[in-house]
Order: structure tokens, then C-alpha cells, then sequence
């Protein structure tokens, strides 16, 4: 199949997802040789983590705070928090999620303060294994034996902001959400989730089933069903999203990131960068020149484009495109890929409209 | 540190002598008249304050065309400059410029974001100055707010004893080592006249322009498209233009001038990161965040002095001044070298009228003179400032403060004086301010000057420290409206002694001591956590304390057409600085540096040759850390700068040739300022842009 992309003009670019006829798809699905594309994270204010499929040319866009837990699809028994939002939560003594509660203001991302070792956040590697303390998921495996399943305080980090920062700045963090009480237990195949709020003696249950096509079976507190984010494991390479990271200052503390890009490393996506000279261009790359080793890292560690791919500015600049790197991207199917990127603002200076450009390697 | 120990102990008790005059051309010449501190202007040995004076002399051999260009060489000051913005900055016992007044004429000098303080020192042209005075210390009681670390007085030129004087000069000057007639270095042109009509009207008009095409170092300039960081200019492109005029009158006892200045100054900034954009239409193309900082100035200060009642001395100034700075912000697009969606936007303004008026010689008894003095300010300020989300919006605020004072100067006997002084401030803003100062002068024999004093001040908050908030994403610095003013004494005791010798030998030499304290200094602290997100919030308080000693010796010697200065000071700062989690020690940290110049006259050559020289020595400062405050050095620097200066056609043409900090230095190491990164890392301060020459040439026409 081969695409055309329609390119929106910018100013309707907040609407710019490609278009494309699904329904009338070939059956033979030959891989896209690239494009410039245009992910819709949303604007200044970053609402939206976007999926993209680079041998579709294909994004799903979803707004960032239509879930807050992420439940293993595969054999461990592991769930994740919702980064995005600056969600945290802190693993308390008792399994009795009846207990009234009280909120924990220590238990916050922070900007800089909260030791990483705390263990409030999911660990950014996206590795989900670990004893705690930093280390693999926030929550802790979810045990077979129910009362090996402690209650968790959990902080639900912030609503997607709707106010406008000055031209090139980013202004992601709305309102607080405020504070629930979690308590995780295995159903089967699945999970139970059992939540509340801090004061009440009563909860909420719900169970969730595993899916092996997708990475993690998405939950929101709000509706209490599960949602969809994102694609089938296998239909998706780089996730552009707001993003908890660790950040060494010294101790190393857990901060947000804004124009953050993450690789489907459980689906099998591996990437590695590459840095520009006189004899390695982006021009001039070819599959003969891709380095099979140089992807290693990426299978523990999603963050190989992260916010490499940027500067992150500073008090007197504003952030800017990192033009001396680009991309190469093998996904689970096999295809190589080279990604440079473009832009981080629109024609208006506008953080929060990346354009990229992308071809298939032969 | 062993090695300058053992030079203050030379500077002490060494067998050198010392002086307070800087004067050095015309060596007989020992009675200059002084006017800040003083009730009446008088001979700077019968002032009970210790007044330091830079002349007129001075500032020509250093073909200082700014004031930055000639405070280099000052004991206790160092210049701070600001790649950001271009502004040269005075910071005096380690104190910034917030602490330090700057007069015209007894006149605070406006600018954007102060009155008299906070003064870019490159935006005051010396073109028509006669002389600087410099008071150390708190001088709240004479100058009002803001006069903490000390006051800097610009005497102008006021009358001429000729009746046409035309001055005209250009001055070539390079920037490091970047020079070309156009495109790069210092270009400096200015033309002053002057007219005596009568014995009553004086007129002068003059104007100047400083263009200085910055300085690039490793830096690329405007139009280099990576993104490496290289892009734009280390020292900004700026260029100043600058008009004074002045009317006087003058009949019996009675005299008038009014005098106006302005100022047209245009600091281009380059961005440093190159940006990369994307058009649907156009594909990728790069441009960059540029702007341009435009400031205007205009001064009006009229000035009336007489007799009233046949026995009183009234002097009453009414000023306007205002200065405003605008910021054009523009993209500059690399591939086609154009400027698009430029917006001008007033950034910092300050709108000033006020009106100073003393009155003295109230007693027929000449032993006792008493002042009375009001000063009535209105101040209509306004800042930009960052309100919550990187949204910025401006603040205006109008700020008065009426104060009356009184002083009075009583000699006991011929030898010693006393002068009180108390100042009462009512302020709209904040609450009413106290000041009072005691000063005592006694002369000893065989020429020994013994002088003390102690004084008050106190600080007014910036717009930033009261109105900025910085909220965004988990991050919450603010500024409050609720602080308190900070305080400052400060002490000094200086003994100075004359020698005349038969030989026509003269040695002036100068002992100093002195302490300054200031009480509730402002820092950001943190006041709280969130108790819903739990993120740290940050605001200014009234927490921090800083003292001061300084110990400091000055000398001259002069004999025939030679000039020797010499000078040291050893300054210790505690501060006691603190930000609610943890908190500095109070250790003193001492500083030391030195001073020389040297300049001698070649009669038969009419050649002038002189060189200024100054030690900086090691600085150490506390800077808050991640879990502690930290002690951060500042490398020492050597500085010297040296000139020639010949008179032709019977004084009529004068041509000066120099260089400027010959021992080229840029910018100075300063240890563990990147704490942020938990480590000891280090940054460069700039000083200053390597050594540079100049060529001046004037025109004088008097007849």
C-alpha cells in the first residue's frame, strides 16, 4: 500500500492525523519508505500521547489523561502508573483497603526534590521487573497470595492544563487530581483492581483481563472500565508523550519531561542514534551502514530518543532541535528505519507540534 | 593569601607615603572642592565625610568615555557585565549595584529599573563631566534610599572661562582583537560647545556616540546557521547615542541652570540556539529568537540657588527624568537573512519627579551651620514581570516617598567639626524610614586628618522581589509583597596625613577602617510544601545577613611632573545567608586588592604617559548548593591599562594613544556556581574582552 499523505495546512494542524483509507487496505502489507509526518501531540499544553507506526505512517493520538494504571499483558504479573500525568504512589503497611487514609504530600514527582530511590515513580527504563526503591514498577509485583498485596496511596498527579504559556514555552500541569487508595490482586489470568477514596471504608472493585496482543490493558479510575490506548503491540514504534524520568542532580530525584519520546520496547521496536560528521549524513545512510549492536541498549531501556533528541533550553533560550543527530529504528517486523527530526513548534513558534522525517532503509 | 598579608603590613607601616587625591596633572592643585555629603560645597580637607574623587584628568588618560570605563580601576569596585543584556553593572564590597547610588549632580540618575541605583554604568557618558566623587559607605541621611554600599556624585561642567569652547573627538578603539572600520570595534565620535554670552549666561550643548560592534570571540556572529551554540556575539552589538545640553544664569548671589540629557541606546541580541522550523508548503528552514533591547532616557533637572531673607542659602532642583526600556523581539530567518514578526514591547520603565530643596546658614555664629532639607520623590515604575505558566504581564506601580531631613555642621574649634544628620522618610509604599549619621573631623598638626563617621541606609525591594511569580509545572518562585525594607549601618574611621617637603616633594597618605552591616537582606527561601501537590514553594523573605570590614590604605606622591598612586584594601564579608533549610555560616571571607598608577609629564614634549594598574585578588563567596551553601572562589585578575597623551598646535589638538587591559583577560574562573548538577563545577565570569587599544583624537577651540 502506498500512501499519499495529505498535509494538512498548519493551521489545521491540531486536527493533522494522516489520513488513510483502512477499510480498503491490500491484504499484502508492504512496509511505508517514509514520509514527513506531523504527530499530534496537541500544542503547548501537550494533551495528547500519540502512537506512531512507522511502517504504517500511522498515529493514534489519546488524550493523556484518559487512564491512570497500565496492567501487564504478558506473563509477569506487573502494573504501571501514568507517568504522564505526574501520577505517584507510595506502597503502604496494611492490606486492608477499608482503612481510612490520610494524603502523603512527600509522595509527588516534585520538580527535583523526590529522590528517585523513593520508589514513587515507575522506573523510566520501562523495565518492569525490580524489587522497588526505583527499581521496576512503582507498584510491586502482584503477588498470588492476596495478602501479600499491600494498599497503595496514590496520587493522581495533574489534569492536562488548558492555560497558555508564552510562545514557546509548555504548560502541561492543570489542577491537582487529587488522592485514591489502590489495592492490587490477581483474578485468574487477570487482575482485580479494588480502589477508594483515602477517608471512605468501601471500595470499588473491578477486574481486568490480560491481552497478549497488547503490551498493557489500560484502566480509568473515572469511567472504572478499561480504555483504549494503546495500539496492538505490534502496531506501534515511538510513543511522543509528557514523561516521569529520573534526572541525576547530584541524588538522583524524579522530574517531568515534556517532548519526551518513547520506543515500543516491549513490542520489540529497537532503536540507536547517531551522531552527524563529514562522513555520516543523514543523506548518505543506508542499510549497509546500520550497526546491528549499536541497538542493544534499547532492549532495557526505552528511552533511547527520549529528549535526546532536543536541547532543553534554558532561562534566557528556548529549546531547540539537536541538528547534529538522527535516528535508526528496527521494528519487531524487521524494517530499518532512519528518523530526523524536524521541528518541536509549529510555523507560530508553538511547542508541542513535532515534524519529523523518516525513510525506510535498504 | 601570606603574600598579601605581607603587603598591607608594607601599606601600613611601610616607609611609602600616601594620598587621597587622584588629581595628577596639575600637581599644585590641593584644595578641590567637593560637594556630596557637604552642606556647601568646600575644599575636600575641610569635608568631615571622606570623599574620594576621580578627575578629570584621570578620565581623560583612560580615554574613559563611560563610567564603566573608569571605575575598573577603583579600589572595592568590581564591574560585572551581563552577556544577556549588555549591562555593565558596579558591585562595591561584594554588594551589587542595587546597594549603590549614582548622582548627577546630587541628582539620582534614573533608569529603567531604579533611581540611582541598579545603574548600567556604560549608559552614563563622561562627556561633559568635570569630576566624580565617591562617599563609601551608608549615606541615607544625605541621598535617601538605596545609598548603602556607598555614593558615586558626577560633577558636571557647568561654566567655561572662555567665551566659545568647541570640543570635537573621535576615538578608535579595538575590541580585543577584532577591529575594522566599520563592522567591528569601538567607534566613539562626540562634539560638545560651549558659549559664555555674558557675565550672566552660560550655554553648553554636546553630543556623543558609542558604537560598539560587540565582540564575538568563539562565537559566529548573526548569520551562522547551526545549532552548536556558537551563533551570535559573547560581548552585544550596542549603539548609544547621547545629548546633554545645559543653560545657566548666574547674577550676584543668585544662580540658576537647567540642564537635560538623553539618551538613545540600541543593544542588538543574538540568539545562540538556531531553531528549526517546519512548513507544510516551504519544508524545513531555521531562524532564530533575536531581539533588539531599546532604551531612551531623558533628564530635565532644573536648579535654582540664592539668597532668601539676605542671609539664608536656599538650593532647590526640580527634576523629571524618565528611561525606558523596550524589547523588539523578532525571528531571524538563517536562509534568507530577513526579520519577521517583530513586536515591540515595553519591558522596563521608570517615570521620576521629584524635588530636592535645602536650606542653610541660619546662625550668624560661622562656627554653626544647620540644614534643613526636604525631598519629595513620585516614582511611577514599571516591570514586566512572570506571573504563573510563563505568562508575563506587567506591573505598575507608582512609589513616593517624601522625606525631610536636617543636618548641621558645627566647629568646635578650627580644627574639629561635628556634623549630625537625621532623615525621616515617609513612604507609601513601605513603612517610614529612619536614617542618622554622625560624622566627626579633627586636624591634628603637621597636616594629620583624622576622620570618623557613622551613617544609615536602607534598601527598597525590587519589583521582582515583590511582584515576579514564576509558577509553572511544579516549579513556584514568587516574589512578596509584604517585605520589609533592608537596613544597613556602616562605620568608618580614616586618618590621612599631608607632607610638604622643601624639596617640592608631596606625599598625601590615607589609613581607613571600616564596617558595614545590613540587616534583613532578601533571598529566596523556601516558605512551604504544597500540601496537595507536595512541590516545594519558594518566595523572597527578610532572612539574610551580610557584614562588612574593609581595611584600606591609600597614597600619593608627587614631585615636579611626577604622579605616583598607590593603594590597598583588605575587605572581609560575613553573610549570613539562609533559605529556611539550611543556612551559610557566618565566616568571614576575606578579599584583597591593590591599586597603582603612574603618570609623569614630559614637558618638553608636552607628553603625558600613565599607567593605571589593579590587583583583584581571590574572591570567595557562599552560593547556595543542593543540600548546603558552598564556597565559591572567584580567580584573581590583573589588570592594566596605560596611555600617551600629547598636546599639539598650542593645546589646541590632543592625541591620545593607550590599551586597555594589557594582560588580557577575558573571563575569570568561578569554582562550584553549577550546583544544580550536585558537583563542584565551574563557570566563567565575564570580565572583561581581552586587551584592546585605542586612539583618541580631539579638537579644542577656545577663545
Amino acid at each position: 500500500m502506498k500512501k499519499t499523505f495529505l498535509f494538512l495546512s498548519f493551521a489545521l494542524l491540531t486536527l493533522g492525523s494522516c489520513s488513510g483509507d483502512d477499510d480498503n487496505t491490500s491484504t499484502v502489507e508492504l512496509p511505508s519508505v517514509g514520509a514527513t509526518l506531523q504527530p499530534t501531540v496537541g500544542g503547548a499544553n501537550q494533551p495528547n500521547q500519540v502512537y506512531l507506526d512507522l511502517s504504517s505512517g500511522e498515529s493514534k493520538s489519546v488524550n493523556r489523561a484518559t487512564w491512570e494504571f497500565g496492567f501487564y499483558g504478558g506473563s509477569d504479573f506487573r502494573v504501571i502508573i501514568n507517568g504522564s500525568l505526574k501520577m505517584a504512589v507510595k506502597k503502604l503497611a496494611t492490606s486492608d483497603i477499608t482503612l481510612p487514609q490520610v494524603s502523603d504530600a512527600d509522595v509527588a514527582v516534585g520538580a527535583g526534590t523526590t529522590a528517585s530511590s523513593n520508589g514513587y515513580v515507575d522506573n523510566p527504563t520501562g523495565v518492569l521487573a525490580g524489587a522497588g526503591a526505583g527499581i521496576g514498577t512503582a507498584i510491586a509485583e502482584i503477588s498470588a497470595t492476596d495478602a501479600d498485596n499491600k494498599v497503595y496511596l496514590v496520587n493522581l498527579g495533574f489534569a492536562v492544563s488548558t492555560a497558555t504559556p508564552a510562545v514557546g514555552s509548555v504548560n502541561v500541569d492543570g489542577d491537582a487530581r487529587g488522592w485514591k487508595k489502590v489495592r492490587i490482586l490477581r483474578s485468574g489470568n487477570g487482575y482485580k483492581i479494588q480502589y477508594a477514596d483515602l477517608a471512605s471504608t468501601t471500595f470499588t472493585e473491578k477486574t481486568i483481563t490480560k491481552d497478549a496482543d497488547f503490551n498493557f490493558s489500560f484502566f480509568s479510575l473515572a469511567s472504572g472500565t478499561t480504555v483504549s490506548v494503546e495500539p496492538q503491540k505490534a502496531k506501534w514504534d515511538l510513543n511522543f508523550t509528557t514523561f516521569t524520568n529520573y534526572l541525576n542532580t547530584g541524588t538522583e530525584v524524579t522530574y517531568g519531561y515534556s517532548d519526551f519520546i518513547v520506543s515500543n520496547m516491549k513490542g520489540g521496536t529497537q532503536v540507536y542514534q547517531v551522531l552527524v560528521t563529514a562522513d555520516v549524513t543523514y543523506a548518505g545512510f543506508t542499510k549497509a551502514n546500520v550497526v546491528e549492536a549499536n541497538f542493544a541498549a534499547s532492549t532495557t531501556d526505552q528511552r533511547i530518543i527520549g529528549a535526546n533528541w532536543r536541547n532543553g533550553g534554558g532561562p534566557t533560550t528556548l529549546p531547540s532541535i539537536k541538528t547534529d543527530r538522527f535516528y535508526v529504528v528496527k521494528d519487531a517486523a524487521g524494517n530499518y528505519y532512519k528518523i530526523k527530526f524536524l521541528a518541536m513548534t509549529n510555523d507560530a513558534g508553538i511547542r508541542g507540534y513535532v515534524t519529523l522525517e523518516y525513510a525506510l532503509l535498504k | 593569601m601570606k603574600n598579601s598579608i605581607t603587603l598591607i603590613a608594607i601599606f601600613f607601616f611601610g616607609p611609602i607615603s600616601f594620598a587621597q587625591e587622584k588629581d595628577s596633572i596639575t600637581p599644585n592643585k590641593l584644595s578641590e572642592v567637593v560637594v556630596t555629603g557637604q552642606l556647601e560645597p568646600q575644599s575636600i580637607k575641610k569635608s568631615v565625610f571622606n570623599v574620594r574623587v576621580i578627575s578629570k584628568e584621570d578620565i581623560k588618560q583612560l580615554a574613559a568615555n563611560n563610567l564603566s570605563d573608569v571605575l575598573n580601576q577603583y579600589l572595592n569596585i568590581t564591574i560585572q557585565n551581563s552577556g544577556s543584556d549588555e549591562r555593565s553593572t558596579v558591585s562595591m564590597f561584594g554588594l551589587d549595584s542595587q546597594y549603590f547610588k549614582i548622582l548627577v549632580d546630587n541628582v539620582p540618575l534614573v533608569n529603567e529599573g531604579g533611581l540611582g541605583n541598579n545603574t548600567d554604568l556604560s549608559q552614563i557618558n563622561l562627556n561633559d563631566v568635570d569630576h566624580i566623587e565617591i562617599v563609601e559607605g551608608s549615606m541615607g541621611v544625605s541621598y535617601g534610599a538605596n545609598a548603602v554600599s556607598g555614593v558615586l556624585n558626577i560633577i558636571t561642567k557647568k561654566s567655561s572661562l572662555y567665551k566659545w569652547d568647541i570640543n570635537a573627538s573621535i576615538q578608535e578603539e579595538t575590541v580585543g582583537d577584532e577591529y575594522s572600520l566599520f563592522d567591528e570595534g569601538r567607534h566613539i565620535q562626540s562634539i560638545r560647545a560651549a558659549h559664555t554670552f555674558d557675565k550672566n549666561w552660560f550655554v553648553s550643548i554636546g553630543i556623543n556616540r558609542n558604537d560598539f560592534q560587540g565582540f564575538l570571540d568563539d562565537r559566529n556572529g548573526k548569520d551562522y546557521a547551526e545549532n552548536d551554540g556558537t551563533r551570535g556575539y559573547r560581548w552585544l552589538p550596542k549603539d548609544q547615542l547621547n545629548g546633554a545640553a545645559l543653560l545657566s544664569y548666574s547674577k550676584n548671589n543668585f544662580r540658576a541652570f537647567y540642564k537635560f540629557e538623553c539618551l538613545d541606546e540600541n543593544v542588538d541580541y543574538y540568539d545562540s540556539t538556531v531553531q528549526s522550523g517546519y512548513n507544510s508548503q516551504l519544508g524545513s528552514y531555521s531562524y532564530a529568537f533575536d531581539k533588539r533591547y531599546l532604551t531612551n532616557r531623558y533628564f530635565h533637572n532644573l536648579n535654582t540657588t540664592g539668597k532668601i531673607f539676605s542671609k539664608l542659602n536656599y538650593n532647590v532642583s526640580v527634576t523629571y527624568q524618565e528611561q525606558e526600556r523596550n524589547v523588539e523581539d523578532f525571528w531571524y530567518y538563517l536562509s534568507t537573512k530577513s526579520e519577521a514578526k517583530n513586536v515591540t514591547v515595553k519591558d522596563q520603565g521608570m517615570e521620576v519627579l521629584s524635588s530636592t530643596g535645602t536650606l542653610n546658614n541660619f546662625f550668624s555664629d560661622k562656627r554653626v551651620d544647620l540644614q534643613l532639607g526636604y525631598d519629595l520623590v513620585s516614582n511611577k515604575g514599571y516591570s514586566l514581570v512572570q506571573e504563573a505558566n510563563n505568562i508575563i504581564t506587567p506591573v505598575s506601580k507608582t512609589i513616593e516617598n517624601y522625606d525631610f531631613f536636617l543636618a548641621s555642621e558645627i566647629m568646635m574649634t578650627e580644627r574639629f567639626s561635628v556634623r549630625p544628620g537625621l532623615r525621616f522618610s515617609v513612604q507609601s509604599l513601605f513603612e517610614n524610614q529612619y536614617a542618622s549619621s554622625l560624622a566627626l573631623r579633627y586636624l591634628f598638626n603637621k597636616g594629620i586628618e583624622l576622620r570618623a563617621s557613622y551613617g544609615n541606609g536602607f534598601r527598597t525591594p525590587t519589583f521582582e522581589e515583590l511582584y515576579s511569580k514564576q509558577i509553572f509545572d511544579g516549579h513556584f518562585f514568587t516574589g512578596n509583597e509584604n517585605l520589609i525594607l533592608e537596613t544597613s549601618t556602616s562605620y568608618e574611621t580614616s586618618f590621612k596625613k599631608l607632607t610638604f617637603l622643601s624639596s617640592g616633594l608631596q606625599f598625601s597618605n590615607m589609613l581607613a577602617v571600616s564596617y558595614l552591616d545590613v540587616n534583613d537582606r532578601i533571598d529566596m527561601a523556601l516558605v512551604r510544601f504544597n500540601p496537595d501537590t507536595g512541590n516545594p514553594e519558594y518566595q523572597y523573605i527578610n532572612i539574610s545577613k551580610y557584614k562588612m570590614w574593609n581595611f584600606s590604605a591609600t597614597n600619593q606622591f608627587r614631585k615636579d611632573n611626577l604622579t605616583v598612586n598607590l593603594g590597598a584594601a583588605l575587605v572581609g564579608i560575613s553573610q549570613d545567608i539562609g533559605n529556611q533549610v539550611f543556612s551559610s555560616n557566618d565566616d568571614f571571607l576575606y578579599s584583597f586588592n591593590l591599586n597603582a598608577s603612574v603618570s609623569y609629564m614630559i614637558p618638553k614634549w608636552k607628553t603625558i604617559i600613565s599607567g593605571y594598574y589593579k590587583y583583584n585578588g581571590k574572591v570567595q563567596q557562599f552560593i547556595q548548593g543542593s543540600s548546603e551553601y558552598v564556597i565559591s572562589e572567584i580567580d584573581p585578575s590583573n589588570w592594566l591599562d596605560a596611555s600617551l597623551r600629547k598636546n599639539f598646535f598650542k593645546e589646541r589638538f590632543e592625541v591620545t594613544i593607550g590599551a586597555r587591559n594589557l594582560f588580557d583577560i577575558t573571563n575569570v574562573n568561578q569554582t562550584n556556581t553549577n550546583q544544580s548538577a550536585g558537583h563542584a563545577g565551574s563557570s566563567q565570569l565575564m570580565l572583561a574582552y581581552g586587551r584592546s587599544y585605542f586612539v583618541k583624537f580631539a579638537y579644542n577651540l577656545n577663545f
